[in-house]
């Protein structure tokens, strides 16, 4: 694993010692962390796996929403994204591949539209990307997910990542008048629109169900990160997200919530 | 009453800022831990036994935890002394759900019950008393 600085960034002084070890095959990353909205460099990352000899796989699902992802800028092997995370319906996504690698790979899953030739001396597979996609599409939801995309595309990638860059730092300022509030995380211009936080001595299921009844959802838990939260030395954080849809109003409601959390545990 | 005052009853606060039977004991006759990896709730509960060996005379429980969890944790504590590990593992949930007096969802319900859950877990393991259905052959509680 690549270790964390203190402000919640990859930490790439140590990049040196793994490559020494000799055995990186895959290296794999999330462009932004889903939990304190670091960006990850990943064009340097994935310039170093390849220089290790090794496949670099990422992760775009919490990135692909709020920032323009070029998968060849980007010089990644393989990049995933899910549709929930971009206005789009549930249960699909997408997964990149470069061509040479999804040619050599042989198929994970075997059912219908993923043949070339079925014989009982050879069966071959059908070209990219029916190779990989075998038995019945979940049709509804992947043109559901075409839709999102060229909505948000209208609305446009750079006047998204902007607003919420905005929101982030106004969220960020706000917040850090909140009495106890401990916030995780880089500075606003190195993050996308989550804030992570913890309020002293109130659980985050607690604050987030006071939030709740005050008409704020945020979510609570350790973010499917349990290494990141012992890193932190917290049991689970708060987290708020934006999107293109949040306005400021909304960030002085969830301010105006957390006084409130203090009121009740005061 | 506010919606938030309801759930977070006074006695609750108390129990939750206040808890009695709180800290580690060192050569507890049984004991157990229990985490609810959803909420990152952990709690650890020590018993000690009187000269009888059956009867609860001090119950303690370290970890951390949301408010609800904590207090119904620190509530049962004082619900079980005197009792025997036979009556505590015969004791029905609603028994303590009646003691912490607020309505929980489902998510909340796993918060509320998870003292109870590792007391019984830990009794288990000492005297062999019936774990709650669903339980059998749990050493260690992790809720999901």
């Amino acid at each position: 694993m690549i270790p964390l600085t203190e402000e919640g960034e990859l930490d790439l002084s140590a990049l040196a010692g793994l490559a020494a070890r000799g055995n990186v095959k895959v290296v794999a990353t999330n462009q932004v962390s889903n939990s304190l909205g670091t960006i990850n460099p990943v064009e340097k990352l994935a310039a170093w796996a390849h220089e290790q000899g090794a496949i670099f796989v990422c992760d775009a699902a919490q990135s692909a929403p709020h920032v323009p992802v070029d998968v060849q800028a980007l010089g990644a092997d393989f990049v995933a994204i899910s549709a929930h995370k971009m206005c789009g319906p549930s249960g699909v996504g997408a997964l990149w591949g470069r061509s040479e690698l999804l040619l050599a790979m042989e198929p994970f899953l075997t059912g219908g539209h993923m043949i070339n030739s079925v014989r009982v001396e050879k069966t071959t597979w059908g070209e990219l990307p029916h190779k990989f996609e075998a038995g019945t599409a979940p049709m509804a939801e992947a043109v559901g997910f075409g839709a999102a995309i060229d909505y948000l595309t209208s609305v446009g990638f750079d006047a998204i990542e902007a607003h919420e860059h905005e929101l982030a730092a106004y969220a960020l300022g706000r917040l850090s008048e909140v009495p106890g509030i401990t916030l995780y995380g880089p500075p606003a211009e190195r993050r996308a629109g989550i804030v992570s936080f913890n309020i002293d001595g109130v659980h985050p299921h607690d604050v987030a169900q006071i939030l709740d009844m005050q008409g704020v959802a945020i979510r609570a838990g350790h973010h499917c990160c349990q290494p990141l939260m012992q890193k932190l030395g917290v049991a689970a954080t708060n987290r708020a997200s934006f999107y293109l849809y949040t306005v400021q109003e909304e960030i002085d409601q969830l301010v105006d919530g957390l006084h409130t959390v203090h009121k009740v545990f005061a | 009453m506010s919606e938030f005052d309801q759930m977070y009853r006074e006695v609750i606060l108390d129990h939750y800022k206040n808890p009695r039977g709180h800290g580690v004991m060192e050569g507890a006759d049984a004991e157990a831990e229990g985490q609810n990896p959803l909420c990152g709730d952990e709690v650890a509960i020590y018993v000690a036994f009187g000269d009888d060996g059956e009867t609860i005379d001090e119950v303690k429980f370290s970890g951390r935890g949301c408010a609800i969890s904590q207090a119904a944790t620190s509530m049962l504590t004082e619900m079980v002394q005197g009792k025997t590990a036979t009556d505590v593992a015969r004791l029905d949930k609603q028994e303590l759900l009646d003691e912490i007096a607020i309505e929980l969802s489902p998510v909340r319900l796993k918060c509320a019950l998870l003292g109870l859950t590792t007391l019984k877990v830990a009794l288990h393991k000492a005297k062999g008393t019936p774990l709650p259905d669903g339980l059998a052959g749990f050493d260690e509680l992790e809720l999901t």
